[in-house]
């Protein structure tokens, strides 16, 4: 196809960077927002602007929390279809489980229910979700979306599609080409490491655009490369799942032998027994960690067939002091309270897979690491920004590629401004809706999808100037809009709740002190570039009549 | 650079799929029959899946750039799909047959 | 408040050693404008006091955290260094002559 390596790698880079670039630049901002995800979800859920908590007594809270934890609708729903005559009135519960961080005021918990009469699936299962305060038990209002950790983040692994696995693989897919356009990008960059440092702001576009481009690219290469190679591995079982088809039989074999192994029984035995005092439990593993020199608080709590005679009690450390996620589980017999089994330590293999994800999933306690992160992150969107508009600039006074030139264009002003816009105007609806709408949360994502869609059709409206050679306006009408509405969410945080910068920062309340400074400081970035952009239309338009 | 307006649609709906499809389907393979290997050789189950993700997106990017390299499409087909799809029956009756 | 002293120290740790590195370059000397010759022996000696600082940065983290957690804060803080020195010497590259020790 190309007479060298250079050349066909300059290709895939090029045209594989541009198509999934807009995949990627959705992923790379929606992760750096997901890095502070649940501080993003104090700043819109008010009422759950108190301190991190700690898992709460079994007995006391979550016990009865568990059992008021019923069935989604819309599974229910759907498992009604595919299921031979009718589901019972109460669903068998399968297992149970209420998962914490250090940066969690609120309390995950969530339930599986077996379905049974699946002719396809005699494991067939769905799902109850609840957010309870774990100081009262008292459960928050499922319409109560958490943005950050429940949309922004989704967002990101899966582009927040549900139907089938769509969401993952296409984020899988942008990876994948991800990895391919750092190796490629390598290859054709022949002055790595003499222009590692350079940035020629004064030259012309093309070449400042480059500049920016290959120093974004290769300065943060590490993060990069291993935030797209860990995400990766993260949902292997979703992208190569060969254990649930090819090598199912010996997948299967192997998990029943393992559950022998380990004394963990794998089915119910159909016999009720009544659980064990687990805060005792939680008690003996808080002391078998200490003795085994990592003491530690509770990240996970798991039940397997409550209520049965074979059920067993899981506890797993919450990993907030070193990279590994919540690790070196216990198991209990739920009715006697004995411990069954220990998580051995890990073998190298699962070291380095611990290290991976956890790099990426980040349960570590780690201001200074998580603003890194972000920097990296935003490093990331600027790397495929400027590509784009080198892309548009080398091309733009090419007459043969106008319409291309014209949709890419339009496409990266969506993919980024039009991006922020679709983010502030969640944050801004999120404050104007009602507290007690119904459905608030979806209210919310619509809102969402339709400033992007909005500022789609206003790219694609003011781009036909760019065949000209001129910069299109849309860039930076939408710097204005975004500069509006971050400032506009920041008073209105003020007005409906009352926590102002100025009280925020006078007692210490992080989470939504530094939200309403990153949004004024995005604010702020918005004008400078506006005005600047302003000053560049005007400089394309005298170079045009000139030329 | 390149000459990508004079390239062909089909021609390059066949390259990138030679290394994209080709590619994935090799890696497959490589997943299935290096974690047969693995048990057959001793690792637990997990362990062996674990080993063989790590490793499966790295061979994935490089067997997708050298595909790019290869002159014509049908080597990278044979090499990628075909090497693919037999790994993936070695593996396939290495676990059907002598793992359980 | 230790740790954040550490922390902080890694930081400009990591930013000087990038910017040694980066005077290691005679394009990016001459962006200081210091009166003084680029030699092969002022680049190897910047070469190594870059590298030297950047290990000391990871020494650092070391002291305030786990093993696995100060080699990322380590890898970042480099990161996030080079791109801080890539934007003074385009901005304001006189600022570095400081640094500019041996000449």
């Amino acid at each position: 196809m190309f007479s060298t390596l250079r050349q066909s790698m300059a290709w895939v880079h090029t045209w594989f960077g541009l198509v999934l670039g807009f995949l990627l630049i959705v992923i790379f901002f929606f992760g750096s927002l997901s890095v502070f995800d649940r501080e993003i979800d104090r700043w819109v859920l008010p009422e759950t602007r108190f301190e991190p908590q700690i898992m709460p007594s079994y007995e006391g809270i979550l016990e009865q929390a568990f059992n008021h934890v019923a069935p989604e609708t819309d599974e229910l729903a759907a498992a009604k279809m595919r299921v031979e005559g009718e589901l019972p009135e109460q669903l068998q519960i399968m297992n149970w489980g209420a998962y914490t961080t250090h940066r969690d005021p609120t309390l995950y918990l969530y339930a599986e229910y077996a379905v049974p009469n699946n002719p396809n699936d005699p494991f067939d299962h769905i799902h109850g979700y609840a957010t309870i305060d774990p100081r009262t038990g008292a459960f928050l209002p499922k319409d109560h979306l958490k943005i950050g950790s429940e949309f922004f983040y989704p967002m990101h692994y899966r582009l927040y599609l549900h139907w089938e696995n769509l969401g993952y693989i296409i984020v899988g897919v942008a990876a994948l080409i991800m990895l391919v356009a750092l190796v490629s990008g390598v290859i054709i960059h022949r002055k790595l490491f003499r222009e590692f440092f350079t940035f020629r702001r004064h030259k012309h576009t093309q070449r400042r655009v480059l500049d920016l481009h290959n120093m974004t690219g290769v300065v943060a290469l590490p993060f990069h490369f291993f935030f797209a190679f860990s995400g990766l591995v993260i949902f292997a079982y979703i992208y190569l799942p060969v254990s649930a088809t090819v090598l199912q039989t010996p997948a299967f074999a192997a998990a029943q032998e393992e559950a022998k192994d380990k004394g963990l029984a794998f089915a119910p035995a159909g016999q009720s027994a009544a659980i064990a005092s687990v805060d005792t439990m939680v008690v003996a593993a808080k002391r078998l960690w200490s003795e085994r020199g990592m003491p530690g608080d509770v990240g996970y709590l798991f039940v397997n067939h409550p209520g049965d005679i074979n059920s067993y009690v899981s506890i797993y450390r919450a990993g907030r002091d070193a990279v590994s996620l919540v690790g070196q589980g216990i198991h209990f017999n739920s009715v006697t309270g004995e411990l069954i089994y220990q998580d051995p330590d890990p073998t190298a293999i699962s070291i380095i897979n611990e290290f991976l994800t956890g790099l990426h999933l980040q349960h570590f306690e780690h201001w200074l690491l998580r603003w890194l992160y972000v920097i990296g992150g935003l490093m990331g969107c600027i790397c495929i920004a400027t590509g784009f508009i080198f892309f548009v600039e080398k091309r733009k006074r090419d007459s043969q590629q106008v319409t291309t030139v014209r949709w890419v264009d339009a496409f990266a002003v969506t993919s980024i401004t039009g991006m922020l816009l679709a983010t502030m105007a969640i944050l801004v609806a999120n404050r104007l809706l009602p507290v007690d709408l119904e459905h608030k949360g979806s209210w919310e994502i619509r809102a969402f999808f339709m400033v992007w869609l909005l500022s789609l059709g206003h790219a694609f409206w003011r781009s036909n100037i760019v065949a000209q050679g001129l910069i299109s306006p849309a860039w930076r009408e939408q710097c204005w809009g975004v500069a509006l509405l971050s400032v506009l969410a920041v008073l209105l945080n003020w007005t409906t709740t009352g926590d102002h910068l100025l009280k925020t920062l006078f007692n210490g309340y992080w989470p939504v002190a530094s939200m309403d400074l990153v949004l004024l400081t995005l604010s702020g970035l918005s004008i400078k570039v506006a005005l600047s952009l302003r000053q560049r239309e005007g400089d394309a338009l005298l170079l045009m009549e000139q030329g | 650079m390149s000459r990508s307006s004079g390239l062909a649609p089909l021609y390059l709906i066949d390259r990138i799929a030679s290394s994209m499809v080709g590619g994935y389907l090799f890696v497959w393979g490589f997943t299935t029959l290096g974690i047969t290997l693995g048990v057959w050789l001793g690792m637990p189950y997990l362990e062996a899946q674990t080993l063989l993700y790590l490793l499966a997106f790295l061979v994935y990017a490089s067997v997708f750039c050298w595909g790019f390299t290869v002159q014509r499409t049908a080597v990278v087909w044979t090499v990628l799909a075909g090497g693919g799809v037999a790994m993936t029956l070695l593996g396939w009756c290495l676990g059907r047959f002598y793992l359980t | 408040m230790n740790e954040f002293i550490l922390l902080s120290l890694t930081l400009v740790s990591c930013y000087t050693g990038m910017s040694w590195l980066a005077l290691a370059m005679k394009s990016h000397w001459l962006q200081l404008r210091v009166k003084r010759d680029f030699t092969s022996i002022k680049a190897t000696v910047y070469r190594i006091l870059g590298a030297a600082s950047l290990c000391g940065a990871l020494v650092l983290c070391l002291q305030v955290d786990h093993p696995s957690i100060a080699f990322l804060v380590w890898i970042m803080s480099m990161v996030v260094a080079a791109k801080a020195v890539g934007l003074t010497l385009s901005y304001r590259a006189t600022w570095l002559r400081p640094l500019a020790i041996i000449n």
